[in-house]
Parts: structure tokens; C-alpha cells; sequence
């Protein structure tokens, strides 16, 4: 196992820049993820990892060694594709052999390997069959096979559960989180999907457009998106952004927020840990998450203020009600708890004052709130998993 | 033809539509079987008349079937049916052909499947350009090249002979060839190379494990076309060899229109009819990969 | 591609995949070059000079082209071949399209039916000919077949009339290829969205509106390609008229390829044969480069 670092790495096509000035470390035994929306170039990040996409400038080690000049054969990786890439016209146990077979192991050798990967990943029934012949999930667990059975030092995965059907991807998700756990195994793994990213990750890096928009643990990313795209990219319904002006009165930092009616609503919070950033009414962008709004009945909590809103949609999932609110003109979706009888019409919500982050309006970074390290509200898994 | 009875969706009374739609399938059916008779009528009248005797056919109608069959036209045009004085018949002029078809079917596929596969599993400069230049060799008009090609034999010291024609039909075939894989290759994922590369897969390696086993239909494909192509080639041949080295078509053409005494229509026919064999039985049992070669690489025709 | 700029050595470029591509590729283009664009050129070289029955390099100007365009059986090549493209196009077109909408109306054995259209494809020219020649035969052929039956004035001999041997070409071109239109056209038809169909049909819209106002124009790639293909195969005809008529009687149903073929090797008329291959070049040149073009963009934009 080892280390992989990205350091300043730059990537183009004549003017166009697709990755600018990536910087990421991912520790032995780190499960990286690149999360970001389609083009956002995370899969051109792990192809330059892989050794498939050239790079412009930069660098990247694996264990401390730099791999750009190295073919992908000799990066000592193992990669598995979002089409799984199988060969159709070899066996499973050709194909898992292949890469062995090109290098010159051993029958004796591969054939031990072979019977070991098809232990781990329970494909021994399947070894003579042609790809053709599998389901997607086999497929997958071939594909997986493939990587695993080179032992290398990084695994890369492209996206590997998208082809999957939702329940199917459910379960390969949980396999892929047992193996790591089991293999301990550096991996960079590439998805749009933030549920894999949240579950899977030891480390996340948001990407749009090529660029990195943050890096972190999914409680950092969740708890504290790094700016306004993070926020509104995490979470399903994700944070609502809410445009909002700082007031100081008595000594408090306040929050003004057009609220319902003429009057604007004021919501106290501990204020940013550097004052002068946010003089007297500032601009900002107020972020709640939806679980941060709720029925006063339905939560006990010390640090809430009350609303009014006015209820426009009530959605019931099933595990969870979510509830469209408009306050003062802005649309608010909050989740409430599906025993909760509501109907359009106006209603008292509570909002958790410790849930609330504040942005800054032109750069949309996030703005650090004095004393917040201490109240960082726990990350509620499942709520994100059933969303 | 009369399309509008084929159904009215919309009817004035059910009656109608029920006579409405049983005309039109009758229009439907009806045209249909009167181009299976015209396009099945000449290969009926070639077999038929290859089973007569002369006198029958003297006698006797064009479509009538005969009543004394005999082989004797087709032992005949194997073996002893003439050109001026030269009375071989077919058979050398088949085994001609089929010395000329294998390497000149076997050259071009090998390397047009390298050919495809290196247009289309890296992306290089000029690419484009050099599938385009090769591509319009597909479309080459024969008449602008049968005047040095013919000089460059002669210089070769091959004019006349069969491994010169061999030579025309490789380096002509080379474009069809190329195409046909390339297009073939272009759809295989790209995944699979990379797969292969991080697997550790040189270049050829990656053609020899994955992509030519892949191949394998296509190929078909392209030794069917490139065989039946030679194999019903006429310019080349009459162009570029003679005498006794001339191929099946050029040697049946020459047969036919040898003119000393009278003509012997039933040993025509029979001659016909076991030049186009070879072709007709690829079509009859491998039509699949015929017509898929045909539909593209149509260019050819 | 395969190295990682900028810090690739020569030695990376030179076992990169691209190089290795290039390596592969270089031959066939090479002879490429040579055999197709060279001998073009080499051709455009030979009709400018007044070579007989051996190529001599004495630059004569377009002299050839002139007296070309003078020779009345060069006249009567190019008449010949505006007259059978035209008729061999129409037919075929109309013919397969109207089999192929037929063939794809759920028809019993439609599997037979599209072999036998089909199989004429899989015979060579010279063979059609053959079979043409015998049943366009005035003594013994389809007219001796009619007149038995009693209608003894019935006259069918085109093949020995100089006005009507051009037409036993176009008859015999489109029996060898009507089934191959047609399956192009059954290609494109089977590609038109069932749903579709049922859509128009709520519409109100009847069987052959449905086709004439919906399907045809949807259809209008594939008559391109169609006509383009069949185009080509019109000017590049050679066997055909080689074994069905030879270009008689006299010159009366010659095509540019066989006066081409005549003059080159038949009357040592070098540079003359070459000056018509020219102009056979360049029509095909005109007819196919746009075609290329139109396809090869098409396809770039499909890939994106």
C-alpha cells in the first residue's frame, strides 16, 4: 500500500484548461473520492493518475516516487472501469489472468491468484464463462476482480457502480466498503454520486470545472462545505441558500432574513470568528439545511429560534416529509418527520441556530463562525442515504 | 402501386375496410411475387438451359423444362469447352482463380485489421487525414490507374501474370480492407485498450489478445467481400493478365464469346453457372455476412 | 498520448503508441499515395502527351481532350451513360423502395423472399450478362417465347437494335441491383421508430400518408446515399455491357469505361483512353468527394 500525492498538476487542450492546479494527498490506505458533476473533470484526474490522459504540468507520486513519466503498466495500479472494460472475448479467468499472463507469471503462479481473488470476491463459478454471459453485478465483481488480483499499490475506480440498477448498486456499494476495509488498500474512486461518496470515503475532493472546491472528511464536507457550490452539491435536498444581511444589536450578531409579512425575521448566531469581515449590514448567504428546520413538537433542541412560513408543497417520502416553505420570497425546503400532519397554510417552524453557516455574497466562501469548532452538529447518515 | 388500400385507419364503415385491407395485401403480395419470378427467372432459364441438349433447346421453349436432363454441358464446360482453338474448358482458369484468391483475400485482411486498429485505438495527429486519403482509394475510378498499373506490372516484369494481378487485387483491396475494420474498431469501447494498457499490453499485444479475437465476425465479413470481389472481377483480369492466365470471369467471358461454329448455349450456361457457383454458395451459406459487407462497403457494389 | 508532457524524451515518443500506429499505417499509405493519387496524376500526365501504343512523354497540350470531345463514339458513350444512370437510378429507386415498404409489412416469409432479391448481388457482371444475352436472344429468347404462344408478330430484339441496346443494359443492371436498393431502403425503414407509426395513426393518418408525408422525408440520407451509390456504380460499368453487349451493335451502346477500355488496349490509342479515363475521374471525383465530405462530418458529429 502507499501514499499517492498530486501536486500542482495542470491539464489542457490549447486554451482550454480541464484540471487547474490540483493539490491533493490521500494518505496509505486512504479512500479518496473525486465527487462533482459530470464534465467536472474527475475522471480525467484519475485517467492522469492511471497514466491514460497526459498532463500539461505537475506532478504525482505513488509511495514518494513521481509516475508522470511512467507507462501505466509500471505505476503499479490497478483500475476498474465504469463499462468494466472486460474482455469479451476471454474468459472470466483470462481475463482476471491477462495482466499477469503479459507479464509473464507463472502459471503455477497465476492459476494461485486466480483462486484466490475468486475466493474474496466469490466468482469461483463463474470463471470459465465469457463476460457475455454475466449479469451487471458479476460483471462488476469480475471487473473488481481484475484489479484486485494484481495486488498494486493504488486501486483506481471509474465511476463503478453506475451501470448497476439501484438495488444492485446498494449492495455492491456495501461490498466495496467490506473489501477496503479488509484490504486497507489506497483507493481513489471517481462518482457523481454524493451517497457513494458519503458512505465510501475517508476523504472527499469536490471538483467543478477542473477545479478543486474542497477537500475533506464527508463530516467536514457535510458539516462545513467549504462555499456555496459544496452546499448547494451536498446533501439531497441539499442546504438552502438564503440571501440574508448581518445586524449587530446589543453586543449580538444577528441574522436578518426577509421573513413572512412585512416584518424581516432575526435569527441570532454566534457571528464570524473575525468581526471586521462582516461589518453592520453585510450582505451574506445564509445556508440551513433542511434537517435544520422542523415542527416544533418534533425535536428537542437548546439553541432554536421560531419562524413563520408559509407551507406551499408537502412531499412524504416515506422516511421523512419534506416540506417547500416560502419565507419572505425565498423557496426553503425543510425536512420534517412523516408522522407530522401539515397543509399548506401558514405554520411556526424552529430553526436549529447551530445548523445555520453563513457565505460570503461575492465569493460565495464559506465564513467562519466564532466558537464553531465546538458545536458542530453530528452528521445524521441515513437521513442523507434515504434522501 | 397502389399503397393507398393497404389499411384505412379511419373507416367509413367496417365492411370497406375489411375489402380495403384484403386488396391492398393482395397488391402487397402479389407485387412481391412477381419480383421473386423476374428476379429467380434468368438463374431458372441459365440452369435449365445448362441441362439440355442442343436439340432441345432448338426445339424446344426458353422456360420449358427439360425432358431429357443430362450433366454432359457441364462436363463439358469443366473440361472441354473452348476458346478459339484452345479446348481446356473452365477448370484451369478455376484452379487460376483460386490461386489468385487466397493470398489476394488473405494479404489485404491481415493488414487492414492492423490498419483499423491503429486508426482508431490512439488518437495521433493527422489521423483523419490519412483515413481520408485512405478511404477515397475505396472510390478509386479503376480507368484512371489501369494505365500505369499496367506499366508498373510490365516494369516488375509480372504483365500477364497471375502474381500481378495477385499484386492489384492486394494493394486495391487494402483501402475496403482498412475501412471495414477501422469502422469496426471505431465502435469497440474505448475502455478495453485502456484496460489492456493497465494490464500491461504493448500495442500489439493489445491487438493480438483483445482486439483481434474481437474481430472475428468482422472478419468474416471482410475475407467474404474480398473474395467474392476477386472472385467476380473482370477489368483487372482482362486488363492485366492473358492467355492461360487469365481468371474464371475473363476465361468464362472468353468462352462464351468465342465465335466458331455454332453456338453452344447449353455449355454457355453450364459454364456460367459453375463460375458463379463459388459465390453463390458463400451467399447461400454465410448471406449474413455477405450482405453486411455489402451494405458497407456498398462503394464497391 | 501515452507519455505525459511536457517531459517526454524522444525515446518515449518513438515507443509510444502513436509512433507505433504510424509505423503500422505508413505502408498502406505509401502505396496509397502511389497507387491511387499517383497513378491519377500519372494518368492526367499520359493524356497530355500523344502516346499510342506505348506511353511517350511529348507534352501535346489538351490536344486529346480536344479530339476526345470531337470523336462521335465518345458522343455516343457519354449519351449512353446519361440515358442508363438516369433510367438504371429511377428504376432501381423506385422499385426498391416500393418492395422494401412492401417487404416490411410484417409479409410471410419475408426472410426467402429478401434472399432471392438479393442473390443477384452475389453473381458478377459478367455472369448477368451471360444469362441476359441468352433470353434477350430475338431467335431463341423471351421474343421466340412469345411469338410460340401464338403472337407471332411480337418483336423483342433490342439486344441486336443500335437504337434500343443501351435499355437490355439498363434491364439487366437493375435486376442485379434492385435488391440491393432495396435493402438499403428496408435498412432505413426498420430504423423509423415503430411508435411512431401508432403515433400518426391516432394523428388520423392513413398507411400512405403516414409513409409519404413522414416516413420518406425521414428517409432522405438514405436516397442520398442511395442515388450516390448507384451513381457511381452507373460510371464505373464495365462488365456488364462488356458480356451483354459488348458495346454493340457497331458502338451503339458503349459507356465511357469501355471506350476507355477500347482505345487504351484494344486500338493503342494510349493517350486518347487516357484523356477519357480522366473524364471519368472527375466526374466520380465531383460525385464522390462531397460525398465523403458529408459523410465523414456526419459521423464527427455523431461521435460528439
Amino acid at each position: 500500500m502507499a501514499q499517492l500525492n498530486i501536486r500542482s498538476l495542470h491539464k489542457s487542450y490549447g486554451n482550454l484548461s480541464v484540471l487547474e492546479n490540483i493539490d491533493i494527498e490521500a494518505r496509505d490506505g486512504e479512500f479518496l473520492v473525486l465527487l462533482g458533476p459530470s464534465g467536472c473533470g474527475k475522471s480525467t484526474l484519475l485517467g492522469a493518475i492511471a497514466g491514460l490522459e497526459p498532463i500539461s504540468s505537475g506532478d504525482i507520486l505513488i509511495s514518494g516516487r513521481s509516475v508522470v513519466r511512467l507507462e501505466p503498466k509500471d505505476r503499479d495500479i490497478a483500475m476498474v472501469f465504469q463499462s468494466y472494460a472486460l474482455y469479451p472475448t476471454m474468459t472470466v479467468r483470462d481475463n482476471i489472468a491477462f495482466g499477469m499472463k503479459v507479464r509473464g507469471v507463472a502459471k503455477q503462479e497465476r492459476d494461485r491468484a486466480i483462486a484466490r481473488v475468486a475466493e474474496t470476491l466469490q466468482i469461483g463459478a463463474l470463471l470459465d464463462r465469457k463476460p457475455g454471459q454475466l449479469s451487471g453485478g458479476q460483471r462488476q465483481r469480475v471487473a473488481m476482480g481484475r484489479a484486485l488480483v494484481r495486488s498494486p499499490k493504488v486501486f483506481l475506480f471509474d465511476e463503478p457502480l453506475s451501470n448497476l440498477d439501484a438495488k444492485l448498486r446498494v449492495e455492491m456499494r456495501a461490498e466495496i466498503k467490506k473489501l477496503y476495509q479488509r484490504l486497507s488498500a489506497t483507493i481513489v474512486y471517481v462518482t457523481h454520486d454524493q451517497v457513494e461518496a458519503m458512505t465510501l470515503a475517508t476523504k472527499i475532493v469536490v471538483m467543478k470545472s477542473g477545479v478543486v472546491q474542497q477537500i475533506g472528511s464527508p463530516d467536514e464536507i457535510y458539516g462545513r462545505p467549504a462555499n456555496t457550490y459544496v452546499a448547494g452539491f451536498i446533501g439531497s435536498p441539499p442546504m438552502n441558500l438564503i440571501p440574508a444581511r448581518m445586524r449587530r444589536k446589543d453586543g449580538r450578531v444577528l441574522l436578518e432574513i426577509e421573513g413572512t409579512g412585512d416584518k424581516p425575521l432575526h435569527v441570532a448566531i454566534s457571528g464570524p470568528a473575525n468581526p471586521s469581515v462582516t461589518p453592520e449590514g453585510t450582505a451574506v448567504i445564509a445556508g440551513i439545511r433542511p434537517e435544520a428546520i422542523f415542527l416544533p413538537h418534533e425535536k428537542n433542541h437548546e439553541h432554536t429560534q421560531k419562524i413563520d412560513a408559509v407551507v406551499d408543497l408537502v412531499e412524504p417520502t416515506g422516511s421523512d416529509t419534506f416540506v417547500t416553505l416560502n419565507l419572505g420570497g425565498n423557496k426553503v425546503i425543510a425536512r420534517c418527520h412523516p408522522k407530522s400532519a401539515l397543509k399548506a397554510g401558514r405554520e411556526t417552524f424552529l430553526v436549529d441556530i447551530d445548523g445555520i453557516q453563513i457565505f460570503d455574497v461575492s465569493t460565495g466562501m464559506r465564513i467562519e463562525q466564532a466558537g464553531e469548532d465546538l458545536g458542530m452538529p453530528p452528521v445524521e447518515m441515513t437521513r442523507l442515504a434515504s434522501g | 402501386m397502389n399503397a393507398a388500400t393497404l389499411a384505412s385507419p379511419m373507416p367509413r364503415s367496417a365492411v370497406r375496410t375489411d375489402f380495403g385491407r384484403l386488396l391492398g395485401w393482395a397488391a402487397v403480395y402479389f407485387t412481391l411475387f412477381v419480383f421473386v419470378l423476374f428476379f429467380l427467372g434468368p438463374l431458372f432459364v441459365m440452369i435449365t438451359t445448362s441441362l439440355k441438349s442442343i436439340e432441345e433447346i432448338r426445339l424446344g421453349t426458353l422456360i420449358g423444362i427439360p425432358r431429357h436432363p443430362t450433366i454432359q454441358p457441364w462436363i463439358d464446360a469443366w473440361s472441354n469447352a473452348c476458346v478459339g482453338v484452345d479446348c481446356t474448358g473452365l477448370s484451369p482458369f478455376f484452379l487460376n482463380t483460386i490461386y489468385l484468391v487466397v493470398p489476394a483475400t488473405l494479404i489485404p485482411t491481415a493488414i487492414g485489421a492492423l490498419n483499423g486498429y491503429a486508426l482508431t485505438q490512439v488518437n495521433f495527429r493527422g489521423q483523419n487525414i490519412v483515413y481520408a486519403i485512405i478511404l477515397f482509394g475505396c472510390f478509386t475510378p479503376y480507368q484512371a490507374i489501369l494505365i500505369p498499373l499496367a506499366q508498373t506490372l510490365g516494369k516488375l516484369g509480372l504483365a500477364g501474370t497471375i502474381n500481378g494481378l495477385i499484386l492489384a487485387h492486394v494493394v486495391y483491396g487494402l483501402p475496403f480492407t482498412t475501412m471495414f475494420f477501422r469502422n469496426f474498431f471505431i465502435s469497440v469501447p474505448s475502455d478495453l485498450a485502456k484496460a489492456a494498457r493497465i494490464d500491461g499490453a504493448g500495442f500489439f499485444q493489445t491487438f493480438r489478445y483483445v482486439m483481434l479475437p474481437m474481430s472475428l465476425p468482422i472478419m468474416v465479413v471482410v475475407i467474404i467481400w474480398q473474395f467474392t470481389s476477386i472472385w467476380n472481377d473482370f477489368l483487372f483480369g482482362v486488363a492485366f493478365t492473358s492467355g492461360r492466365n487469365v481468371p474464371i470471369m475473363v476465361a468464362l467471358n472468353n468462352i462464351v464469346s468465342s465465335s466458331t461454329g455454332e453456338r453452344p448455349y447449353n455449355i454457355d450456361m453450364a459454364s456460367a453457372m459453375l463460375a458463379a457457383l463459388p459465390t453463390l454458395l458463400v451467399y447461400v451459406f454465410a448471406g449474413k455476412y455477405f450482405v453486411r459487407g455489402l451494405m458497407a462497403g456498398s462503394v464497391k457494389g | 498520448m501515452t507519455t505525459n508532457n511536457p517531459r517526454a524524451t524522444i525515446r518515449e515518443i518513438l515507443t509510444g503508441w502513436p509512433s507505433k500506429s504510424w509505423l503500422v499505417l505508413l505502408p498502406t499509405l505509401l502505396v496509397t499515395l502511389l497507387v491511387v493519387y499517383g497513378y491519377i496524376l500519372w494518368t492526367v500526365v499520359v493524356s497530355l502527351t500523344s502516346s499510342r501504343f506505348f506511353p511517350k512523354y511529348d507534352f501535346v497540350g489538351i490536344e486529346q481532350y480536344a479530339k476526345l470531345w470531337k470523336a462521335d463514339r465518345w458522343q455516343i458513350a457519354v449519351d449512353n451513360l446519361w440515358i442508363f444512370a438516369s433510367l438504371f437510378i429511377g428504376l432501381s429507386v423506385v422499385a426498391g423502395l416500393v418492395l422494401a415498404i412492401f417487404l416490411d409489412q410484417k409479409v410471410r416469409l419475408e426472410n426467402v423472399i429478401r434472399s432471392i432479391y438479393l442473390y443477384p448481388m452475389a453473381i458478377s457482371f459478367i455472369v448477368t450478362g451471360i444469362a441476359w444475352k441468352w433470353m434477350l436472344n430475338p431467335g431463341l429468347g423471351i421474343q421466340k417465347l412469345v411469338r410460340d404462344m401464338g403472337y407471332v408478330d411480337f418483336k423483342f430484339d433490342w439486344l441486336i437494335n443500335p437504337k434500343m441496346a443501351i435499355y437490355t443494359i439498363v434491364l439487366a443492371a437493375f435486376w442485379q441491383s434492385c435488391g440491393f436498393v432495396m435493402a438499403i431502403f428496408l435498412a432505413g425503414l426498420r430504423g423509423v421508430d415503430a411508435e411512431l407509426f401508432k403515433a400518426a395513426r391516432i394523428d388520423g393518418a392513413g398507411l400512405p400518408r403516414i409513409y409519404w408525408s413522414i416516413v420518406l422525408p425521414m428517409l432522405r440520407p438514405v436516397f442520398f446515399s442511395v442515388i450516390v451509390i448507384l451513381l457511381y456504380q452507373a460510371l464505373r460499368s464495365f462488365d456488364l455491357i462488356v458480356s451483354l453487349t459488348n458495346g454493340g451493335p457497331g458502338f451503339s451502346s458503349d459507356l465511357p469505361t469501355t471506350f476507355m477500355y477500347q482505345y487504351t488496349f484494344g486500338r493503342g490509342q494510349l493517350a486518347q483512353g487516357a484523356a477519357s479515363a480522366v473524364m471519368i475521374t472527375m466526374t466520380v471525383i465531383a460525385i464522390i468527394v462531397p460525398y465523403l465530405y458529408s459523410e465523414i462530418r456526419h459521423e464527427r458529429r455523431n461521435a460528439r
